[in-house]
């Protein structure tokens, strides 16, 4: 049974065996940098940097993003339902309204969200 | 595709009325959220809506557990979740505790900026969750609701947003949850698969239920127990680690300090009081279900627990002064109790309903103790301060003797109803031959002493110093507060008098 | 045994009385012993949540609450004798509180041993209530209450049979005396009130642990000392569980290294409240010792018994030395009651009917002459504004009444013939003497002369010679007087008719301890 998984193992040893490989190999054979102050900067040419390197985004792209989130989940919630929908009707097995108090729940946070403005951009 | 007598059993098991309380709480949190964005004037109106409507559910519980006829643990919804006598208390305990946790979050928002009927919403999941927690019966609602509340106490812990107490707090909180829920996820994975390993004797079809774990976890093959599975022994470790987490047992009483500190003062009591109980009955659910055949295994593991728990929590907090850390580092004591409490429960069938007695009494003092808390805190929450108590018996009498009786109470002093409490648990330990366990309990009530005594004797003792700052004014308080505060007060001290009606209540007598 | 009672004609009457009134109904008695148990709890409780009262109106109810227990007390006596029940329980009243499902019940009477204390304890209430309320302390009805709660839970811990409530009233009592010093005392009172707080928690705590141990272990599945009496524990377990109870109990009665609480913690207190600990609810553990532990674990007892004699002697000796040191008054009075709890230790070690029962009339008596000598002490507080001995003197001359009583406690400590407290030592001493190690008479009879050199040289400093502070308030004032007069008659009362108290412990010990040297001879005395 464990054999079944022998290429797994080999997969794995390969990968340690390229990594510790490619970094072994170039460390031995491969020429030394030279190091100094200049050469260690972040830039080692071009511009110095400036400002902050952590932009700050406004906090509204979160919001979308996480308002995205969940109704992308909703949306993984009902591809399921789509399937059995049919086989539940035919057995007459309620599943309308449960899923419809699911996306009662989903339609008061959107009214909440709408009513307190955060889908306003410029506000 | 499950065939059609499959689909219309599971169907059928889908009792939603047994789950009303649950449901309309949500309905309730929901409808708050939509009519304050609609009506944001009729706050007022909306706030009172929500005590009542908490009020009125709380009252139905009642009413079903006190004509309700005993009888066998009801099952619906394929064996996912699970009522019985005892979870309905615990029902309506956490309903309690949420309609003391919506009055402190009035007291404690009046004064401050942030919104209000959304922390009451945030509130009334997290005590449907809790509900649905006691009930659950299979790891998926368990970890459903167990998620669904950590979740939310995320919320309500980084609630005071302008407070950098509060945020470093909710980061603390959500990095060691996360940490916590993920081990008890890892916890539930390894469990699932080794149960459902057609080679080990009695396979379970369905892994996550309880009772089918539990029947896998106590057979016995030929090739040894279940029960000394590498796998069945790290999983159950890994779950339980979670479940430690919850109440704050050491070593994972990390995040308890600063979260109780930062936390606004609700949160606080929410994770004191609700957090723990839900903990321990998860924790008895645990124990006496899936893990019961693991006894050999838990047993000692528990054991160092409970004393490393008891040892840290009445030490830690010796050289607090922020009160808010001293309920925090003691309410890791009174979990180390709690344990010895579960630990007994091992060989004395009526200790677990001690360990319910316990925390009915932990509840009651803790409350009366954080109203006073929360009507003393000043504009920063986070620094309440032993020495903005001084004098507080002779500047607010009513405030200044539920404090004391609270803590009296919690410190485990007679006459109060917490040393009857702390009395009960020690006998139970007794009776199960955890002498050296009991040793360490009854010191740590005596160190414990000194914490309260120094907290209680700011209240008592020092005379009024007027440094000008940290709330002088006078106290607000409202006549619905004094009822409550009398009411938790009278039961602590009659409680600790005359125990009919409590010892009742959680099943002794 | 007839009890000499009997012989006094006078009393016949009132016997009768008595007795028909407990044939009437059999709830008569109890309800006095409810009455002198929960009356000054109630007290209590109306004098804190009744609004606005007047000076007047706060002082009369604290008499009234400080008054019913003594009456309690005297009620009883009398009907315990009346009733002639030898010893036995009497006045039993069981009530449910709850917790039946552990074997715990509010139950509630007197024996032979318990009853003298209960008198003992209501008439050292009253004296120390009166003294409270002629005080004049700030926030005077808080004072008030708190002692009445003190009282009534000293009350409650003679009366109570059942383990869990004898030290549920004990903690009662003593909470109070924890915020009593820490409200009303002498400077550095938070030192001392955090100190006492600590240490006696601990032996509290360890009491506790070995109540709970004797209750589960004796299989009695009951904390009912009636019911316990009959469940006997394994050699092993009894050692343990006896070691338990004598060091919990011995760090309340302050035994020998466990006693540094006690001076200090005496001299800071309000002086109601040291006559209240000192003289009653350090008892404590003696009776639980007498009542509970010594008879319920034998050979528990026998086996600890070698190193309670050295630590009783390290009492009597070592602290008898400490107290010889000391210069200021209060502090000598509390080392002197440290030191004379000694005693009490030895009556028990000699483990003979004469020895217990002496040691329990020494608890009476020492009760009610240690009460005296704090409120004494309190009282030339309160005019010299000092009780350092070195700046004392001369007092004689301006307080002669005070003087009076002074000398007469002193002498009631000492053991003077007369007093309560010669009766209690003389027959530990008989029970020492027919004990297997005599030789212990000789420390102990040279803690006598100790306690003589100290006394008498207190009463040379302070009442005669110079003075070196200023007095006022002159001699004794009537509110004073009765109250030491209370104490003062109690002690001669005992001391002129011991029989009074020993022929009923003396038919409760017998039940318990072999009678090697009987307590008769030494009350036979008198006749």
């Amino acid at each position: 049974m464990l054999t079944d998984y022998l290429p797994v193992l080999i997969q794995i040893g390969l990968a340690v065996f390229f990594a510790v490989a490619i970094l072994g190999f170039s460390h031995l054979m491969g020429q030394r940098a030279r190091t100094n102050s200049l050469k260690d900067s972040a830039y080692e040419c071009g511009m110095l940097p400036e400002g902050r390197a952590g932009a700050r985004f406004s906090v509204k792209f979160y919001l979308v993003a996480m308002l995205f989130i969940i109704f992308d989940i909703e949306v993984v919630f009902l591809i399921p339902w789509v399937l059995v929908y049919r086989d539940f009707l035919s057995q007459n097995l309620p599943i309308l309204f449960p899923v419809l108090f699911f996306i009662l729940v989903l339609v008061v946070g959107l009214i909440y969200e709408l009513k307190k403005g955060v889908l306003e951009w410029d506000k | 595709m499950p065939s059609t007598e499959e689909l219309q059993a599971l169907v059928a098991a889908n009792t939603w009325s047994a789950l009303l309380p649950e449901i309309l709480l949500g309905v309730l949190a929901l409808a708050l959220l939509a009519v304050d964005a609609f009506a944001p004037r009729r706050q007022p109106q909306t706030l009172l809506a929500a005590m009542v409507g908490q009020a009125a559910i709380l009252a139905w519980l009642l009413f079903a557990v006190f004509t309700a006829e005993a009888g066998e643990a009801r099952v619906y919804f394929a064996g996912s979740v699970v009522q019985t006598a005892l979870s309905d208390w615990m029902r309506i305990f956490f309903v309690t505790c949420s309609l003391f946790t919506t009055h402190l979050a009035l007291v404690y928002l009046r004064n401050r900026e942030y919104p209000r009927v959304e922390y009451i919403h945030v509130s009334l999941v997290v005590t449907a969750s809790f509900m649905l927690l006691v009930q659950s019966g299979n790891f998926l609602l368990f970890f459903v609701a167990l998620e669904t509340l950590t979740i939310g106490f995320y919320v309500l812990v980084a609630f005071a947003r302008t407070s950098r107490f509060s945020l470093e707090a909710g980061l603390k909180y959500l990095v060691m949850g996360g940490f916590s829920s993920g081990i008890l996820l890892f916890g539930i994975a390894l469990l699932y698969g080794v149960a459902g390993n057609p080679l080990l004797p009695a396979t379970a079809v369905d892994p996550l239920n309880f009772i089918e774990l539990g029947a896998f976890i106590g057979a016995v093959g030929i090739d040894g127990a279940n029960a000394a599975h590498p796998l069945v022994i790290a999983g159950s470790l890994l779950v339980l680690t979670g479940v430690l987490f919850k109440v704050g047992a050491v070593p994972f009483q990390i995040w308890v300090p600063d979260v109780y500190q930062g936390a606004p003062t609700p949160t606080t009591a929410a994770l004191a009081v609700a957090s723990k109980a839900g903990g321990f009955f998860v924790l008895f659910i645990l124990l006496s279900g899936p893990f019961l055949a693991l006894e050999s295994l838990l047993f000692p593991v528990l054991a160092g627990v409970t004393a490393v728990t008891l040892v840290f929590g009445n030490i830690a907090p010796l050289g607090q002064q922020n009160v808010k850390r001293i309920m925090g580092l003691s309410g890791v004591a009174h979990a180390g109790v709690l344990l010895l409490g579960m630990l007994a429960a091992y060989q004395v069938p009526w200790a677990f309903h001690a360990v319910l007695f316990y925390l009915l009494v932990y509840a009651i003092a803790s409350f009366a103790v954080f109203e006073v808390m929360a009507h003393l805190a000043p504009d920063e929450d986070a620094d309440q301060d032993i020495s903005h108590y001084r004098g507080l018996l002779k500047r607010h009498p009513l405030l200044g003797s539920a404090l004391v009786i609270g803590l009296g109470s919690l410190a485990g002093i007679p006459p109060l109803a917490g040393f009857i409490a702390k009395v009960l648990i020690f006998v139970a330990a007794f009776q199960a031959g955890l002498y050296t366990l009991l040793a360490v309990a009854i010191l740590g009530v005596v160190i414990s002493i000194y914490y309260y005594f120094g907290w209680m004797r700011a209240a008592v003792l020092r005379e009024l110093v007027d440094d000008g700052e940290s709330g002088r004014e006078p106290l607000r308080v409202t006549i619905p507060t004094k009822v409550i505060l009398v009411a938790l007060a009278l039961i602590t001290v009659v409680g600790g008098i005359f125990q009919a009606g409590l010892t009742k209540l959680v099943g002794l007598s | 045994m007839m009890s000499s009672i009997a012989h006094l004609a006078l009393f016949d009457g009132v016997a009768e009385l008595f007795r028909a009134m407990d044939a009437a109904s059999p709830r008569a008695h109890t309800s006095v012993l409810l009455l002198g148990i929960f009356g000054p709890l109630a007290f209590a409780l109306a004098l804190a949540i009744s609004g606005k009262l007047e000076d007047r109106a706060v002082k009369i109810a604290g008499f009234l609450g400080f008054l019913l227990p003594a009456l309690s007390g005297l009620w009883l006596w009398i009907a315990y004798l009346s009733l002639g029940v030898e010893g036995g329980y009497a006045f039993l009243i069981n009530a449910s509180t709850g917790l039946d499902f552990l074997g715990v019940s509010l139950f509630l009477g007197l024996n032979g041993i318990s009853l003298p204390l209960y008198v003992m304890s209501g008439i050292v209430g009253l004296a120390a209530g009166i003294y409270a309320i002629q005080s004049g302390v700030e926030r005077l009805r808080l004072y008030i209450i708190l002692h009445l709660i003190m009282l009534g839970g000293l009350m409650g811990l003679f009366a109570s049979i059942d383990l869990f409530f004898f030290f549920f009233f004990h903690e009662f009592a003593l909470i109070p005396t924890f915020l009593l010093i820490a409200i009303w005392g002498r400077q550095g009172r938070r030192a001392v009130a955090l100190e006492l707080t600590i240490y006696l928690t601990l032996g509290a705590m360890l009491t506790l642990a070995g109540l709970i141990a004797l209750a589960v272990l004796s299989g009695a599945g009951s904390f009912n000392l009636i019911a316990l009496r009959v469940a006997l524990m394994e050699t092993g377990w009894q050692n343990a569980v006896y070691g338990l109870l004598l060091i919990g109990m011995g760090i309340l009665v302050s035994l020998f290294p466990f006693h540094s609480w006690a001076p200090r913690g005496y001299a800071t207190a309000p002086a109601p409240t040291a006559m209240l600990h000192a003289g009653v609810l350090k008892k404590f553990g003696l009776y639980g010792l007498i009542q509970i532990a010594v008879p319920l674990l034998p050979e528990g007892a026998m086996a600890w018994n070698p190193l309670l004699l050295w630590l009783a002697l390290g009492n009597i000796l070592i602290i008898g030395l400490i107290t010889l040191a000391q210069r200021d008054l209060k502090l000598m009075l509390g080392n002197a009651s440290v030191m004379h709890m000694g005693y009490a230790f030895l009556g028990i070690f000699a483990f003979s009917a004469a020895g217990i029962g002496g040691a329990v009339l020494m608890m009476v008596a020492h009760g009610l002459s240690v009460a005296l000598l704090f409120l004494l002490a309190d009282s030339i507080e309160t005019r010299c504004g000092t009780t350092d001995m070195r700046d004392l003197g001369g007092l004689g001359n301006q307080a002669p009444v005070l003087m009076a009583f002074f000398v007469a406690a002193i002498m009631a400590s000492i053991g003077l013939p007369g007093f309560a407290n010669f009766w209690g030592e003389l027959a530990i001493f008989t029970a020492l003497w027919a004990s297997a190690s005599p030789w212990v008479i000789a420390p102990t009879v040279a803690g006598i002369v100790i306690s003589a050199i100290y006394g008498l040289r207190a009463v040379a400093r302070i009442f005669f010679g110079e003075s070196a502070t200023e007095f006022r308030g002159g001699d004794l004032r009537g509110a004073e007087k009765a109250a030491a007069l209370i104490l003062l008659l109690s002690l001669f009362f005992v001391g002129f008719w011991p029989r009074s108290m020993s022929d009923s412990i003396d038919a409760a010990v017998a039940d318990s301890f072999p009678p090697a040297a009987t307590f008769a001879p030494v009350a036979a005395l008198d006749d």
